[in-house]
């Protein structure tokens, strides 16, 4: 950072703390309210003077209320997640408070934090979110928002959560935090039940399915990465990163079944298992130098051969988009896809698209701003954007 | 569907950000409540299209800058209050710096700001900057130009910073 930014940093670092949401949706609706009321006044005001005429009297204009100055609050406080009642969830992100990105209000250092739809915001006090240098611990969203996974330190295992009951479970197997590594993947089937994690990338040692209900566990391949659990199969898959062959395996949940298919090697980034579990999404790198450049299509890969069923060029995605990364199926034919929009040093926007696998259309969903980038943030059905 | 769904959200993530931008425009701390509230008021009006637009980043931040030049035009406000300390005052160079540039920033126009603040603090490009100033990239570079000049002159203790980011232009 030059000179000048930090200068105009320390003088930006003096802006006073606002809060200014509720306020302005307050205050918006009050004005639209207003819009409305006059728009349909508008209508009976030929009637209203023809009225007045006839009777010779006009209703009198009160004095306008003058309008009351709302400073911003320096508040910001924000309450942990309560016992129960939290609504579906519409994503969840570490904070940092010694970042290079403006720190939030009430910060607590690598903390995880939910956003309920309604726009609530909750600490996560229960989850661990970060312990020191580049380790991270994961925090997964079901698919509809309801339910939480988290790494619990004083069970020392992971816990699943209801939000709306605020009933809990813990995993029946302890795991340590040496074992979750430095940067645990972690899944989340959509009902809650199973659980799937990897250190990331991981190497080092074997993920494990966990199964919340049966209270049972069942190892996952060495260097192979969930991406989708249904309540049959778990859907793993391996890019060409470290020598590997890339490949995908359809594998059942219980247990020693399915084998490992090999795909083309230039195929790196895989998406969840289809609806009809016939196939999956890939990207497909480019002939560049550069590890993460693509060619710019998408293809569908067969479950069971894993040849291409069908490549297709997506249309209508920013031209310098960066950190592609598949995810769940949003129905037969679209496919969730994470990015973020440049390459820039301060980038945290982290935007999710639905890809149509048949046409190849792009359309954007949402755009995040989580706090400190693409890497800290969780969106229920949706990948993080990953380099 | 609620026609703010997401509004309350997207203010969480950005006001603090923005808030620091309308510091840095306005120089003021009430002035630049004052006009993130305008700004904001706005962007709720507008929201179900922004979002249909995936363009709500990008309005607010426009919103900010004309808002805040369209302000300017009509009255100066500010009334900078305090020199800046002697040097050999209990402050670190740091504070020093900080105290100057702030008041150096209330003497460049309006224009002059948003220029530096665009490029330099929120490092936007050239191209970014014109698009949200509405002028060509020309106009940008010339007014970054005049604007690091001045800040030279009003500040002469901080001319090798604004030298320095001049090099680093070319």
């Amino acid at each position: 950072m030059n000179r000048l930014r930090e200068a105009l940093d320390d003088v930006a670092a003096d802006a006073p703390a606002i809060n200014l949401a509720d306020w302005a949706i307050t205050r918006s609706r009050r004005r639209r309210r207003a819009r409305m009321a006059a728009a349909g006044a508008a209508g009976a005001a030929g009637l209203a003077v023809l009225t007045g005429v006839v009777l010779g009297v006009f209703p009198g204009i009160g004095p306008s209320q003058p309008d009351r100055t709302i400073v911003a609050a320096a508040t910001g406080k924000i309450a942990d997640l309560p016992g129960r009642g939290v609504g579906p969830l519409s994503y969840a992100y570490r904070t940092f408070c010694h970042s290079s990105a403006p720190v939030l209000t009430d910060c607590r250092n690598g903390g995880w934090r939910v956003v309920t739809r309604a726009g609530e915001t909750y600490h996560v006090p229960q989850a661990l979110g970060y312990k020191s240098g580049q380790s991270f611990y994961p925090l997964a969203i079901s698919r509809d928002g309801r339910i939480i996974a988290y790494y619990s330190r004083p069970a020392r295992t992971f816990k699943v959560r209801d939000l709306a009951s605020g009933a809990e479970q813990a995993a029946p197997v302890a795991i340590t935090e040496a074992e979750l590594g430095g940067n645990a993947r972690l899944e989340l089937s959509d009902d809650g039940r199973y659980l799937a994690f990897t250190g990331y990338p991981s190497r080092k040692a074997d993920g494990l399915i966990i199964d919340m209900r049966a209270r049972t566990t069942l190892p996952l391949p060495m260097g192979w990465d969930p991406r989708s659990i249904d309540g049959a199969t778990v859907t793993l898959t391996r890019d060409a990163k470290y020598g590997q062959q890339p490949g995908i395996w359809v594998m059942p949940l219980t247990g020693g079944g399915g084998s490992p298919i090999a795909v083309g090697e230039a195929y790196t980034r895989f998406s969840g298992l289809a609806p009809d579990g016939s196939g999956l999404a890939a990207l497909r790198r480019d002939q560049s130098p550069y590890p993460y450049s693509y060619d710019g299509t998408i293809t569908v890969l067969d479950a069971k051969t894993g040849k291409a069923k069908k490549t297709v060029t997506m249309r209508g995605l920013r031209k310098d988009s960066r950190g592609l990364t598949l995810g769940a199926w949003l129905n037969a034919s679209e496919v969730t896809l994470a990015t973020t929009p440049s390459d820039r040093w301060n980038e945290n926007r982290h935007i999710t698209y639905a890809v149509n696998v048949e046409t190849g259309q792009v359309r954007q969903l949402a755009v995040y701003r989580p706090q400190s980038g693409a890497f800290h943030d969780v969106i229920p059905g949706a990948p993080a954007a990953a380099w | 569907m609620d026609r703010y769904d997401g509004f309350r959200e997207f203010v969480l993530a950005r006001q603090q950000a923005l808030m620091r931008s309308a510091y840095l425009l306005t120089g003021d701390a009430h002035l630049a409540e004052d006009l993130m509230q305008s700004v904001l008021l706005k962007v709720a009006g507008h929201w179900p299209r922004l979002i249909r637009h995936g363009t709500p980043e990008a309005y607010t931040r426009k919103a900010l800058i004309n808002q805040y030049i369209s302000w300017q035009r009509r009255k100066q406000r500010e009334s900078p209050s305090a020199d800046p300390p002697e040097r050999g005052h209990a402050h670190d160079d740091a504070t020093i710096d900080r105290i100057v540039l702030h008041k150096a920033l209330t003497r460049l126009t309006p224009r002059q700001r948003a220029v530096i603040v665009l490029r330099f603090y929120e490092d936007l490009s050239e191209r970014e900057t014109a698009e949200i100033l509405g002028c060509s990239v020309g106009t940008v570079k010339s007014q970054t130009h005049h604007a690091l000049g001045r800040l030279r002159t009003l500040a002469p203790e901080l001319s090798e910073l604004f030298t320095e980011t001049e090099e680093a232009r070319r």
